[in-house]
C-alpha cells in the first residue's frame, strides 16, 4: 500500500521552498519518507514533519518575486467590482449582513470608548505618568486596608524633606453652603488644595488664573458652577461667600472658572488654599486629610520613595496608636480611575471593574454571534455561484485565488458594516449611553494610537472570522462534482443550525431574562410601602435652632395634619445594630425618632400602642418593633418582650406592620425608639390631599427668612426612592435593548437561512404548487426544521435565563418571589413571532413565484 | 570560489561523495556516512554542505534520470571536481605531514 505524508507539511515545504531546490530537497524527504513507511506510518509522518521543519532555512527560501503592480491592482479591482456586483445581485443576503454586522460593531464601538475612556480617566493631565497618590495601609483586625486617607502633615513634610519630590498637593474634601448674595444657598463640595495643585492637575481653564488659589480667601468653581450662581455675569471678580461644617463662614473672591474634565473619576467642586483648614485645626501626624498628591521628579521612580516613606510611617504611629498605619502606598495617577474600589474613602470615584467587564463581555458576545450570522449567510449565498466557482477552477484558477476573490468580496461587506456601525454608534448608540447613564463619553479615543488599534483590531477579528471561513469553505470544492451536479451542498447545515441553535438560545436567554427582570421591576414598584407615602413630606433641619424655628413655624400652617421631629428618616437613614435578645445576637435597623413620628407617616398598628409623650418610660426604654422583627426574635406576643441594642434595655410597647427602608432592603427587621430633640435631623410632616409641594415652598420661604446662608431642603416622601427607581429604569432599559439586538440578530440569521433554504428547495415546492400543495402545506414543509431549532433553544434559553437574572437580581435587589409564567410566556409569543414573520415573508415568494417560470429553466 | 578551508563535516562529505560516485546525492551520502562511520546526520544538514560545497567549487552537480521511487522526482548527482580532488589529497597530506613529526616515543604506551 502506497503512504502520503502529511499534506500540509508537504504544502509549507512546497510555499517556501526555493523553486530550483523544491525537486531534489522534496524528493529526499519522499525518499526518506517511503523508507521509513514501510516499518511505520506514524514514524514516517513525524519524520517527515521534522525534516520538513529541518528544511526551513533561509537559504532553501523563496527569494521574494518582484510584484507586477499593475497586474495585481487590476486583479484586485476586478474582485472588487465582482464583490460590489454579487454585493448588488444578493441584495437580501448583504443587507441582512450589513445590519447584523453594524449592529455589533456599533455596541464594541460604544462599549469600547466607555471602556477606554474610564481606563484613561487621566489622559488630560500633562504629567499623569510622575502623579502618585499616597494611601495608607492600616491593619484592621487580621485584614490590611487601604485608605485614601493620610496624615495632613505629611504632604508638606515630604515635600521639604525629599529632593524628588518637586510638587505636592493636599485635596481634603468637605461640604460647604455656597451662597452669592441674596441668592439662593447650595450644598457644594470644596476641595482645599495647596498652591501646587495647578502643577499636578492641569484642569481646562474657562478665565482666570489658578496659580492665585495659594492665596487665602479666593475660589475657583466650574463652569456649571459658575452659571449657577452668577447667570450671565463674569464670575471672575464676583464674591461667593461659604459656610462651612463648623460654622465658619467667610467671603471668597472667585478667580478661575475651570471645566471638570467630563471623563475624570476626581471631582473637586469648588477649590480654595488649604489654609482654611490650618486656621480651622493645625496639620498633624494625627489628623488625616483626603488624599495626598505628589509629583516626582523627572529622574525618579516611585521606588525610591519606598525608605523614606517608612520612616514617616514612624512618625505617624507614635503620634496615633489608635490607627497605626502599616505601610504609606504609592498609587499611580493614571490607574486611581480603575482601582478606586480597592481603596476605602477614595477621593477617585470609578465604574465598578465587574461593570466594564460585563459590557466588554457582552459587546464581543454580540459581535461574535453577528460574525457567525455572517457566516451563516454567506455560505448560504455561496450555493448559487457553485458554478462560477467550478469553471474558474477548471480554466486554472487556484485555490489561492478563489480564496483571495472571496476574501475581497467579504471584505467590502465587512467595510460597509464597519462604516455603517461607526455611523450608528455616532448617531444612537453614543448619545443612547450618554441618556441611560450620568456619564459623558466622548466620540474619540483618548489617544490617536488606541483608536488605530481598536479598529485594526476590529477588522482583523471581523475579517479573519467572518471572512477566512467561508471563502476557505467555497474554495474547497471539487470542480467536477459541481458540474455533474452532485456536489453535496447542504452537508454543513450541522454546522449552520447548530450556530442557528446557539444564537436563538442566547436571544431566548436574553429575552427571558429581561421579561423577568421587568416584571421584577414592576413588582418592586408597585410594592406596599407599608406606610402611606402620599403626602408625607420632609424637611431637613439639622440644629436645634433650625428645628425648633420650624416646627414653630409649622405648626400654625393649615395645611399640615401631624408633625414630627426624627433624627433617622424611613427611606433616608440605615443603622444595622446588633440586639441581643434570649442569649442570641440578631441584625435590625435602628430608627431613632421622636414622638407622633409614626402616626405622621402612617405606618399600621398591629397590636399594642404607639409611643405616648405623656409616659415617661417611652422617652428611656419603649420601643416599637416590626412584624419581621418579632418573627425573627420568635415571639408570639411580642408586648413586654425585651431586648437588648448598644447596652441599653428595651421593652417592645407596640407591633407595627413590615415596611419598605429602601428596594435594596425590602422589609429587614426594625425598631423604633425615642430619641431627644435635640439630635433631630429632620421635620416630617403629613399634609392634606395635594399639598405637598405647596407646604414645602411655605417652609422655604419662613426658611430663608432666617438662615439664608444654609441651603433649604425638603422633598416629598415619595421621592425617596427616585435614585433607586432611576437606577432601576435604567438596568431595564439597557436590559431590553441587549434583548432587542438579540432578538434582531437571530432573527436575521434566520431570515437569511430560510432565504437560501427557499432558493434551494424552488424547483420542488414548485413541482408541489403544480399538484396542488396549498401554502399551508408548504408553509409546514418549510417551518419544520426551523420550529425543531426553536423549541430546542426555548428549552433550554428559559431555564438559563431565569438562573442567570435570579442571580443578578440576588446579587443587587431583593429578590422578588418567583410570580408566575407570565415572563416565558410572553417570550414564547417573541419566539412564534421571529419564526412566523421570517418564514412567512419568505413564503410570499414562492406565492408570487410562477411555476412555469422556475422549471422552465434547463 | 569562496574560501578554500576544508572544515571536518565537509571533508567527510566530501570523501562519501568521492565513494559513491557516479550515484552520489544527498540520501545516499547520508546513508553511507552513517555506514562508514556510525554519525547519524539529518538530511537537512547534508544538502546545507553539500550546496556549500558546490559553492566553494569542490563539487558540482546535476539532476538524474527521474525515478519511480521518489514520485518521479529526479535526484541531484554530486561529482568531484579538480578543486575538490586537490583539497582532498591536500588534506590528507597535510595529515600525513603531521602523524609523521610525532616522536616515535611519543606513540610508545608501554612504557609508561
Amino acid at each position: 500500500m502506497k503512504h502520503t505524508p502529511p499534506k500540509w507539511a508537504d504544502k509549507f515545504l512546497t510555499w517556501y521552498c526555493r523553486a530550483d531546490l523544491l525537486e531534489e530537497i522534496q524528493g529526499d524527504a519522499y525518499e526518506l519518507y517511503e523508507r521509513t513507511a514501510k516499518k511505520s506510518k506514524r514514524k514516517a509522518d513525524l519524520l517527515f514533519i521534522w525534516n520538513v521543519l529541518r528544511f526551513f532555512r533561509l537559504r532553501n527560501m523563496q527569494r521574494k518575486t518582484p510584484v507586477f503592480a499593475s497586474s495585481y491592482i487590476t486583479l484586485v479591482n476586478s474582485y472588487l467590482l465582482a464583490g460590489i456586483r454579487n454585493a448588488n445581485r444578493h441584495r437580501l443576503n448583504s443587507t441582512i449582513n450589513v445590519i447584523g454586522l453594524a449592529v455589533a460593531i456599533g455596541i464594541v464601538l460604544t462599549s469600547a470608548l466607555f471602556i477606554e475612556n474610564q481606563f484613561n480617566s487621566f489622559s488630560y493631565q500633562k504629567n499623569a505618568d510622575r502623579v502618585f497618590q499616597i494611601t495608607s495601609l492600616v491593619k484592621t483586625g487580621d485584614e490590611l486596608q487601604e485608605w485614601g486617607d493620610t496624615p495632613s502633615l505629611l504632604g508638606s513634610t515630604l515635600r521639604e524633606a525629599e529632593t524628588s519630590i518637586v510638587g505636592m498637593t493636599r485635596v481634603h474634601s468637605d461640604m460647604v453652603s455656597a451662597r452669592f448674595k441674596n441668592g439662593d444657598a447650595f450644598y457644594e463640595q470644596v476641595s482645599l488644595v495647596d498652591p501646587e495643585f495647578a502643577q499636578l492637575f492641569t484642569l481646562a481653564l474657562v478665565s482666570g488664573d489658578l496659580a492665585q488659589i495659594k492665596s487665602k480667601n479666593t475660589v475657583a468653581l466650574n463652569q456649571q458652577q459658575a452659571e449657577k450662581y452668577f447667570g450671565d455675569q463674569n464670575p471672575i471678580g464676583q464674591t461667593l461667600s461659604l459656610k462651612f461644617g463648623s460654622g465658619m463662614k467667610d467671603e471668597f473672591i472667585v478667580i478661575a472658572v475651570f471645566n471638570e474634565p467630563i471623563n475624570s473619576s476626581i471631582y473637586f467642586g469648588l477649590i480654595i488654599s488649604f489654609l482654611h483648614l490650618q486656621t480651622a485645626e493645625a496639620p498633624a501626624w494625627q489628623k488625616n486629610t483626603t488624599a495626598t498628591f505628589i509629583l516626582l521628579g523627572d529622574q525618579y521612580a516611585a521606588s525610591d520613595l519606598t525608605l523614606s516613606l517608612a520612616k514617616y510611617k514612624d512618625m505617624q504611629n507614635l503620634s496615633s496608636p489608635n490607627w497605626k498605619v502599616d505601610q504609606f502606598n504609592l498609587r499611580p495617577l493614571t490607574e486611581l480611575a480603575t482601582n478606586s474600589k480597592q481603596i476605602n474613602n477614595s477621593i477617585s470615584h470609578g465604574a465598578h471593574p465587574a461593570g466594564l467587564i460585563a459590557l466588554g463581555v457582552i459587546s464581543i458576545l454580540l459581535l461574535v454571534v453577528s460574525c457567525l450570522n455572517y457566516v451563516n449567510v454567506a455560505i448560504s449565498t455561496v450555493s448559487v455561484r457553485l458554478r462560477e466557482i467550478a469553471i474558474r477552477k477548471v480554466i486554472g484558477g487556484s485555490k489561492r485565488e478563489i480564496v483571495q476573490q472571496f476574501l475581497t468580496e467579504n471584505l467590502v461587506i465587512c467595510t460597509l458594516a464597519t462604516v455603517a456601525g461607526v455611523l450608528l454608534a455616532y448617531a444612537f448608540f453614543l448619545p443612547a449611553f450618554r441618556n441611560l447613564t450620568p456619564i459623558e463619553v466622548p466620540f474619540q479615543f483618548s489617544s490617536w494610537m488606541s483608536g488605530v488599534v481598536f479598529f485594526f483590531g476590529l477588522i482583523v477579528f471581523v475579517g479573519i472570522v467572518s471572512g477566512l471561513y467561508p471563502a476557505l469553505y467555497v474554495a474547497a470544492f471539487a470542480p467536477a462534482q459541481i458540474l455533474k451536479g452532485k456536489q453535496q451542498f447542504g452537508h454543513h447545515s450541522l454546522l449552520s443550525k447548530g450556530l442557528l441553535t446557539l444564537q436563538f438560545i442566547l436571544a431566548i436567554t436574553t429575552v427571558v431574562s429581561s421579561f423577568i427582570f421587568v416584571q421584577n421591576a414592576l413588582n418592586l414598584k408597585n410594592r406596599d410601602w407599608g406606610y402611606v407615602h402620599q403626602d408625607v413630606i420632609a424637611l431637613f433641619a439639622t440644629t436645634p435652632a433650625q428645628y425648633a424655628y420650624l416646627n414653630h413655624k409649622l405648626q400654625a400652617n393649615t395645611k399640615i395634619k401631624s408633625l414630627a421631629g426624627t433624627t433617622d428618616h424611613v427611606g433616608m437613614d440605615y443603622n444595622w445594630r446588633t440586639i441581643t435578645a434570649q442569649h442570641t445576637n440578631y441584625d435590625a435597623m435602628h430608627y431613632r425618632t421622636g414622638f407622633n413620628y409614626l402616626e405622621t407617616i402612617n405606618t399600621k398598628l398591629i397590636v399594642g400602642r404607639y409611643f405616648d409623650s405623656q409616659i415617661e418610660s417611652d422617652k428611656i426604654e419603649s420601643a416599637i418593633v416590626t412584624q419581621s422583627f418579632a418573627d425573627l426574635l420568635s415571639w408570639d406576643a411580642p408586648l413586654n418582650q425585651t431586648f437588648v441594642a448598644d447596652s441599653n434595655k428595651y421593652v417592645v410597647v407596640g407591633v407595627v406592620q413590615d415596611f419598605l427602608h429602601d428596594a435594596y432592603h425590602s422589609s429587614a427587621p426594625a425598631f423604633f425608639t425615642i430619641t431627644p430633640k435635640e439630635t433631630f435631623n429632620y421635620i416630617c410632616a403629613s399634609v392634606k390631599t395635594g399639598s405637598s409641594e405647596a407646604t414645602i415652598q411655605d417652609a422655604k420661604n419662613d426658611w430663608n427668612a432666617i438662615t439664608p446662608d444654609d441651603p433649604f431642603e425638603g422633598f416629598q416622601q415619595e421621592e425617596v426612592f427616585r435614585g433607586f427607581n432611576e437606577d432601576l429604569s435604567i438596568n431595564t432599559q439597557l436590559l431590553i435593548f441587549v434583548a432587542c439586538v438579540a432578538v434582531l440578530l437571530s432573527g436575521l440569521g434566520l431570515y437569511g437561512l430560510v432565504s437560501f433554504n427557499i432558493t434551494r428547495r424552488l424547483k420542488e415546492f414548485s413541482i408541489r404548487k403544480i399538484f396542488g400543495a396549498n401554502m399551508i402545506h408548504i408553509f409546514r414543509l418549510m417551518s419544520k426544521e426551523y420550529v425543531r431549532i426553536a423549541v430546542v433553544s426555548f428549552l433550554i434559553g428559559c431555564p438559563a435565563g431565569y438562573l442567570l437574572i435570579n442571580m443578578f437580581i440576588n446579587e443587587i435587589y431583593v429578590a422578588v418571589p418567583f410570580s408566575g409564567l407570565a415572563p416565558f410566556f410572553y417570550t414564547l409569543i417573541v419566539l412564534i413571532a421571529i419564526v412566523t414573520s421570517t418564514v412567512g415573508i419568505q413564503m410570499k415568494r414562492i406565492t408570487q413565484e410562477n411555476p412555469t417560470e422556475t422549471l422552465k429553466i434547463e | 570560489m569562496k574560501g578554500t578551508y576544508l572544515g571536518e563535516l565537509e571533508e567527510l562529505v566530501l570523501l562519501t561523495v568521492g565513494i559513491l560516485y557516479p550515484e552520489a546525492y544527498g540520501v545516499g551520502v547520508m546513508d553511507e556516512i552513517e555506514k562508514q562511520t556510525n554519525r547519524s546526520l539529518n538530511i537537512s544538514a547534508v544538502h546545507a554542505v553539500l550546496t556549500r560545497l558546490e559553492e566553494k567549487g569542490f563539487l558540482k552537480s546535476k539532476m538524474s534520470e527521474p525515478t519511480e521511487e521518489r514520485g518521479g522526482r529526479r535526484k541531484r548527482i554530486f561529482l568531484l571536481t579538480a578543486a575538490g580532488k586537490r583539497a582532498l589529497e591536500e588534506a590528507n597530506e597535510m595529515r600525513n605531514t603531521l602523524f609523521k613529526q610525532i616522536p616515535r616515543i611519543a606513540l610508545q604506551f608501554q612504557h609508561i
